[in-house]
C-alpha cells in the first residue's frame, strides 16, 4: 500500500529519467576514470584462472584433483583446510586439518609457528570463488614454509571428481 | 505553526538524504581506490558471469557516487536517486543473502575489500535499514508535494 502510494504514475517518469541520467553520468565518469586511473583493471578478465596466475606469481604450485589424490596417498604432505571451522565440520578432504584463514586471523601466527619450514603443505578452500586458500598459502610462504601447493578447485572440484569427503 | 509540519518533513528528508549520500560516497570512494580488490569481492559472490565482473567493479562505485551527489545537490532528481538507492541496496542484500545461504564467508566489499569480512547478515541488516530510510524519505517527499498542491488549491 505504501509502495503504491509512493509509486504513483505522475512521479514515475521523472524518477525513471533521473535514474537513467545518474546511470549515464556514472558510465561517463567510470569510463574516464578507467582510462586515466593508475589503478585501472582490464575491462574483461578471466577470473576463472585468477587463482592460478596469482599463485604462480607467489611461487605457489598448483594441484589438480588427481594430483591431490596422489599427494594424499603418498602421505608426506600436510593438508590444510582454509575454510571456517563450521564448513570444515560439514565435510573436508580426507586427512585435512582445519586452518581457517578468515575467522581466526589472530591465532594464526601461533598456529603457523608450529609448522616446520621443510614440511610441504597443501592448501584448499570451497572452490574457485574463494581465495582463503591462496591467502593462507601466501601467508605460509611468508612465514618460511618452503613448499606450498594450492588446490584451487577445493571442495567443489574434489566432490565433482567423485571423491568422498571425511 | 501551519508551516511547521512541512518544515519538519523537509528537515527529516535532508537528514536522511545526507545520511544515504554519506554512506554511498564512502562506499564508492573506497571501491574506486582499489578496483581489483572490489572485482575480487564481486567474483567471490559467484553470481555474475566472469566477463561482467570487472565492468561492474569499474562502474558500480561511480553509480554510488553520482547517486550520492544527486541526493544532496539536485533536489529535482532526488526521488529518482532514492529509488536507485533502494534498487542498489536490494541487489546488495540479495547477493549477500545468496552467499550467506550457501554458507560462504565472503568479504562483502561494501566499503572496499579490507580483508575483514563483515558477517553477511550484519551487512544485510545495514543495507535493509538504509533502504527503509530511503523509502521513508520518498514518503516525506510525496507528503510534502501533496500538501503544497492542497495549499495551491485552497
Amino acid at each position: 500500500m505504501l509502495l503504491k502510494r509512493i509509486y504513483s504514475p505522475p512521479a514515475t517518469w521523472p524518477a525513471l529519467a533521473s535514474i537513467a541520467g545518474i546511470v549515464l553520468c556514472a558510465m561517463v565518469l567510470g569510463t574516464l576514470a578507467q582510462l586515466a586511473s593508475p589503478f585501472r583493471i582490464p575491462w574483461i578478465e578471466d577470473h576463472g584462472l585468477r587463482l592460478e596466475s596469482l599463485a604462480a606469481a607467489e611461487g605457489i604450485e598448483i594441484a589438480s584433483s588427481a594430483e591431490m589424490r596422489r599427494h594424499m596417498e603418498s602421505g608426506s604432505l600436510l593438508i590444510l583446510d582454509a575454510r571456517s571451522a563450521e564448513e570444515y565440520d560439514t565435510g573436508h578432504l580426507p586427512g585435512a586439518l582445519s586452518f581457517p584463514f578468515a575467522t581466526h586471523l589472530k591465532s594464526f601466527t601461533e598456529l603457523s609457528s608450529m609448522l616446520e619450514p621443510a614440511q610441504p603443505v597443501i592448501v584448499y578452500c570451497s572452490g574457485r570463488h574463494c581465495d582463503d586458500a591462496l591467502r593462507l598459502g601466501i601467508f605460509l610462504k611468508s612465514q618460511g614454509t618452503q613448499k606450498v601447493i594450492l588446490f584451487p578447485g577445493g571442495v567443489a572440484e574434489w566432490t565433482r571428481a567423485g571423491f568422498s569427503l571425511e | 505553526m501551519k508551516n511547521s509540519r512541512p518544515q519538519t518533513l523537509i528537515l527529516a528528508e535532508w537528514v536522511i538524504c545526507l545520511t544515504l549520500a554519506g554512506v554511498f560516497l564512502a562506499a564508492g570512494h573506497a571501491k574506486i581506490g582499489n578496483p581489483a580488490a572490489f572485482a575480487l569481492s564481486i567474483h567471490q559472490f559467484g553470481i555474475l558471469p566472469t566477463s561482467c565482473v570487472n565492468l561492474v567493479a569499474i562502474y558500480l562505485p561511480w553509480v554510488e557516487i553520482v547517486c550520492a551527489g544527486a541526493l544532496v545537490f539536485c533536489p529535482a532528481t532526488r526521488p529518482g536517486a532514492l529509488w536507485l538507492a533502494i534498487i542498489l541496496l536490494a541487489v546488495f542484500c540479495a547477493a549477500l543473502a545468496s552467499s550467506a545461504l550457501r554458507g560462504e564467508v565472503v568479504d562483502c566489499g561494501c566499503f572496499g575489500a579490507n580483508g575483514n569480512p563483515t558477517p553477511a547478515w550484519n551487512a544485510i541488516g545495514r543495507n535493509g535499514g538504509l533502504a527503509l530510510l530511503a523509502l521513508v524519505a520518498l514518503t516525506f517527499i510525496r507528503l510534502r508535494h501533496s500538501k503544497s498542491k492542497n495549499l495551491h488549491l485552497d
